[in-house]
């Protein structure tokens, strides 16, 4: 069976139900497995990685921060949507910098939740268009066709093949950080991935930079 | 999720109750966190999984399509009218946090909620605050940001903290600016305008100092200055 496979964890049953439900029914996804504590959901992504984790960040045993913080470090592959009912500044700012890929609420309608989990699945990053700000809020945008001084940078790194992980660690900044610019970029280049935003480098950054 | 534990530090009786207070909101908010929102949220799916079976088996009327998207329409408002305020009034974690962290916060999640910017200013070195001046000041600013979007149509807000030697420790002074509508000072004091008037008393309960200042077409200015550290208790 093809299709994204979905790790569900959330410690109120009925919300697992719902959501399984829904997701079931999207042709291109499937759900693996459920967990309704931090410490099931852990030993879901060690026993069958999933392409995504749906997780709220309220849970028993272990809370869905440090859960985020284990499957980054041990399973950095594994995407992670985080899903809650509050949409303060701290939770959403725990989330970013903990390397979550995308931000969901429970106050919003659970489609939206489908909606972004597919984004995610499909490598985006889901968070609010503020957050996105707040991240790179130091940080020149540059205009709307020509990348920055920053973003230029980056493209260098992806051109010589390093992975998010190892720009953001040279850089010193946050991965999603780095993807934040990387999506920036692919917008503006008008590129699909790395290996097209790389031939767009190889072919006019590098004169450009120069 | 764990039940938030009890303040214990022990200050001044009006330090006392801003904690108890926020420990009560915070009660409050767990309670429909874990109670009407994922039950919403949940009736919701379902809904939306009962008209797939409807579809499917082509016995949906369209005059069940209509109540069918009545009934999303009301629960999805149920969680729209619950939405700002579990997300706007879910105390941080005040004792852990430092002001600047706490203020920074608090912007990305106005900035999130309203889609407007706000900038922030920090000059000096800002003091160790006592935990309800913190509180205190986060309420305040909260207030501050809340009456410039929504009675003010603000676009823009700055924030500005800076520590300041006093003669009884460090205090610290923050204001808040807006490019708002304004109003004239003297008929909302007439009116009795509870939020203006909750964000005074509560820069009072904390020793400190409030000052406003706005004119119809010329925005607001909000000022407090507060003690870093809790009056003495009065006896």
């Amino acid at each position: 069976m093809s299709g994204f496979r979905i790790l569900l964890g959330d410690d109120h049953e009925l919300v697992l139900e719902g959501l399984r439900s829904l997701v079931e029914a999207e042709p291109d996804m499937r759900v693996i497995a459920t967990a309704t504590n931090g410490r099931q959901v852990i030993d879901a992504v060690r026993r069958d990685p999933p392409d995504v984790v749906v997780m709220d960040l309220e849970m028993g045993e272990m809370n869905g921060l440090r859960c985020l913080e284990v499957i980054k470090r041990e399973s950095p592959g594994v995407r992670v949507l985080v899903l809650t009912a509050y949409g303060d500044g701290e939770s959403m700012r725990a989330a970013l910098e903990g390397g979550a890929d995308g931000f969901a609420l429970k106050t919003e309608p659970p489609q939206q939740t489908v909606a972004s989990i597919r984004q995610v699945c499909r490598g985006q990053l889901v968070f609010p268009l503020a957050a996105r700000k707040w991240l790179l809020r130091s940080e020149s945008p540059g205009d709307a066709t020509t990348p920055s001084a920053r973003e230029t940078e980056i493209l260098a790194l992806v051109s010589e093949g390093l992975t998010n992980a190892q720009i953001a660690h040279r850089l010193r900044v946050s991965d999603n950080t780095v993807k934040f610019h990387l999506q920036n970029l692919y917008l503006k280049l008008g590129v699909r991935n790395r290996t097209e935003a790389t031939a767009w480098y190889l072919r006019e950054g590098r004169a450009r930079r120069a | 999720m764990s039940a938030p534990a009890a303040p214990t530090r022990e200050i001044s009786a009006s330090h006392r109750m801003m904690q108890v207070t926020e420990w009560e909101l915070q009660r409050i908010l767990l309670d429909i966190h874990d109670g009407p929102v994922q039950h919403m949220f949940a009736a919701l799916s379902q809904l939306d999984l009962l008209r797939r079976a409807l579809v499917s088996a082509e016995c949906l009327s369209p005059e069940a399509e209509d109540r069918v998207a009545r009934i999303r329409q009301l629960l999805e408002g149920g969680l729209n009218e619950v939405r700002s305020f579990i997300g706007a009034f879910r105390p941080p974690e005040f004792e852990a946090r430092g002001l600047v962290a706490l203020v920074e916060n608090l912007l990305l999640q106005h900035e999130a909620m309203t889609d407007t910017q706000v900038a922030l200013e920090v000059r000096g070195p800002v003091p160790d605050l006592a935990v309800p001046v913190k509180i205190g000041l986060y309420r305040v600013l909260q207030e501050a940001l809340s009456n410039a979007y929504r009675h003010g149509g603000a676009d823009r807000v700055a924030v500005r903290l800076r520590g300041a030697a006093g003669r009884e420790g460090p205090r610290l002074r923050m204001t808040v600016s807006d490019n708002g509508d304004g109003f004239d000072p003297a008929r909302m004091a007439e009116g009795r305008h509870f939020g203006l008037q909750g964000m005074r008393d509560r820069v009072e309960m904390i020793g400190g100092r409030f000052r406003l200042r706005s004119a119809p077409g010329a925005g607001a200015l909000i000022a407090v200055e507060v003690p870093s550290a809790a009056p003495a208790e009065e006896e």
